[in-house]
């Protein structure tokens, strides 16, 4: 699926002196296939702008197209099972008595049948790397902080969304957890063909993972390309309080001392190679 | 999904003007006589003396006047019925119209937005101390007030710090209930339609989240607490001690005036 955001505008509490513009005039494409990551500081609109795309909130001004029609009222029933939305710290909101309840509180809503909620809740668990036979009968509450993101992950994995939208899926986790996770969704993406929106504050996550990056800060739409289109200027990222990746720095750096080194770079490997190259060594 | 920005908690809105600065306790004693005042009047001539008194304070708060009148919508239907009570049960003066049996008469209209004014006027005042004062210096007054009791053995200090915690976390619960709803929204979670009892139901994957995480978060505040030495009310001082001005003592005198001209006055 397509979803277009035209001019989108959204104000909290409009009309009284906690007003807040939160999304000033955003322009989007979101292509079927797109691995598209949000990035902006706390505060920039990325967590508001999020919630447009599967109409958990309505723009203030502007509009939003799925396949080229714009989504009503009827229609945002349908836009929730197509788009998945991952919040942050989804761990939170487990409720159920067990795992597999839990993870089946979406397709049960859904309507399906025993053994269609059954096979999708399996599926589910196993595409975030947990054996529903291990874990499905056992409270949530009772299983260790990652394993209860991945739950919460497969709940929204189990209605078999096109598109899957994560809010900093790997806020608090331990850099290996991190890694999983993050892997996991490049895992969803690459086999299972998800549309795939990555929120983050970090450059670093998401660098080398995204097709597609979107800078927000203070609500407004600052840069939008791929990853080397955005790190080509990191002064003007710096100055909305982003870092670049130390990888892609680290090449910025080398270029100010002179040296003949590309800047689109952001992992280890990559720069690795770089460096050799420019110092002159063949590789084994 | 903005149900919960358009619920105002403790209806503060900060502000700098003189009510704003006036110590909580000088305005929960002057509101209090105040509302002794209200009750006093007598006839509409005294609502008028009150009505401009009142009026100077609601211009001079720097708060939107339609604050004051949306804490009027809860009582709309106290304030309509109290009127039709009035108007056709309350007999005297003179007969208006007569349907049937039932009469309308004078004195049921005069005494019936008498009332009704009377219901205004207890709204507005006391939105008057709600919209001016923190919810925070609201509890400090009432800790202050109840410190006579802790002599009787009333945890004193404790209920006043019970209820400023609540306080302080009505609105991150808010935020995290609207949170919630949300992620479960996108599961395809209904909160707004069906029965009461499909209603309630639905309830449950909001209700347990919320507790979870509330039972978590007080043991947390607790452990915090603790590790800073917080050991009750006995031999703490406070950051901002209430310091009662001049004009703090001004604002009781000149309430206790109002009643006093109310009253010797007969208006």
């Amino acid at each position: 699926m397509q979803i277009i955001l035209e001019n989108v505008c959204h104000t909290y509490m409009p009309g009284t002196p906690f007003e807040t513009r939160a999304l000033i005039d955003i322009n989007l494409t979101i292509e079927q296939g797109e691995y598209l990551a949000i990035i902006g500081q706390t505060g920039s609109g990325k967590s508001t702008l999020v919630q447009h795309l599967n109409g958990l909130l309505k723009p203030t001004s502007g509009r939003i197209l799925v396949d080229g029609k714009e989504v009503d009222k009827a229609g945002y029933r349908e836009i929730r099972r197509r788009v998945g939305l991952i919040f942050q710290f989804p761990e939170q909101q487990l409720f159920a008595e067990t795992v597999f309840d839990d993870v089946a509180f979406g397709p049960k809503n859904l309507g399906l049948t025993e053994a269609e909620v059954r096979r999708r809740v399996e599926h589910a668990m196993q595409l975030v790397g947990l054996d529903p036979k291990e874990l499905g009968e056992r409270s949530p509450f009772t299983l260790s902080g990652g394993q209860m993101r991945r739950i919460a992950m497969a709940g929204v994995l189990a209605m078999e969304p096109e598109v899957l939208i994560l809010d900093e899926p790997a806020a608090g986790l331990d850099p290996r957890g991190k890694k999983e996770i993050l892997d996991q969704i490049d895992r969803l993406h690459r086999e299972e063909g998800l549309t795939v929106i990555l929120v983050s504050h970090s450059m670093e996550d998401v660098a080398s993972r995204a097709k597609h990056l979107l800078v927000l800060a203070e609500g407004r739409q600052k840069m939008y390309g791929t990853p080397a289109e955005v790190f080509r200027d990191g002064e003007e990222l710096a100055e909305m309080g982003l870092g670049l990746p130390q990888m892609c720095l680290l090449m910025h750096k080398l270029r100010e001392a002179g040296k003949d080194v590309p800047t689109d770079i952001f992992t280890v490997e990559e720069a690795r190679e770089a460096i050799l190259k420019m110092l002159g060594v063949q590789q084994a | 999904m903005s149900m919960f920005r358009s619920i105002t908690i403790g209806q503060y809105l900060p502000g700098d003007s003189l009510l704003h600065r006036l110590d909580p306790r000088a305005k929960f004693i002057a509101l209090l006589l105040l509302i002794v005042a209200i009750f006093l009047v007598n006839t509409y001539w005294g609502y008028l003396v009150l009505a401009v008194i009142i009026a100077i304070f609601l211009f001079t708060s720097g708060i939107p006047l339609a604050y004051f009148f949306r804490g009027l919508r809860p009582v709309y239907y106290i304030m309509l019925f109290t009127l039709l009570i009035h108007i056709f049960f309350t007999k005297g003066g003179s007969v208006l119209l007569r349907l049937g049996p039932a009469t309308i008469d004078s004195y049921g209209i005069y005494l019936g937005f008498y009332m009704v004014l009377r219901i205004i006027f207890l709204v507005v005042s006391t939105s008057l101390l709600t919209l001016t004062t923190s919810p925070i210096a609201l509890t400090d007054a009432l800790e202050f007030f109840m410190k006579p009791l802790s002599y009787l053995g009333v945890p004193a200090h404790e209920i006043a710090m019970m209820m400023t915690i609540a306080l302080r976390f009505i609105p991150t619960l808010m935020e995290e209930s609207e949170k919630i709803m949300k992620a479960q929204m996108a599961r395809g979670a209904d909160f707004e339609s069906g029965n009461i009892f499909s209603r309630a139901k639905n309830l449950v994957p909001l209700l347990v989240p919320l507790f979870v995480s509330s039972f978590r978060r007080a043991d947390e505040l607790a452990i915090a607490m603790e590790a800073r030495c917080y050991r009750g009310g006995k031999g703490r001082t406070r950051l901002r001690e209430l310091k009662a001005a001049p004009r703090d003592f001004l604002a009781v005198a000149a309430a206790g005036f109002i009643v006093a001209i109310i009253a010797g006055t007969g208006l």
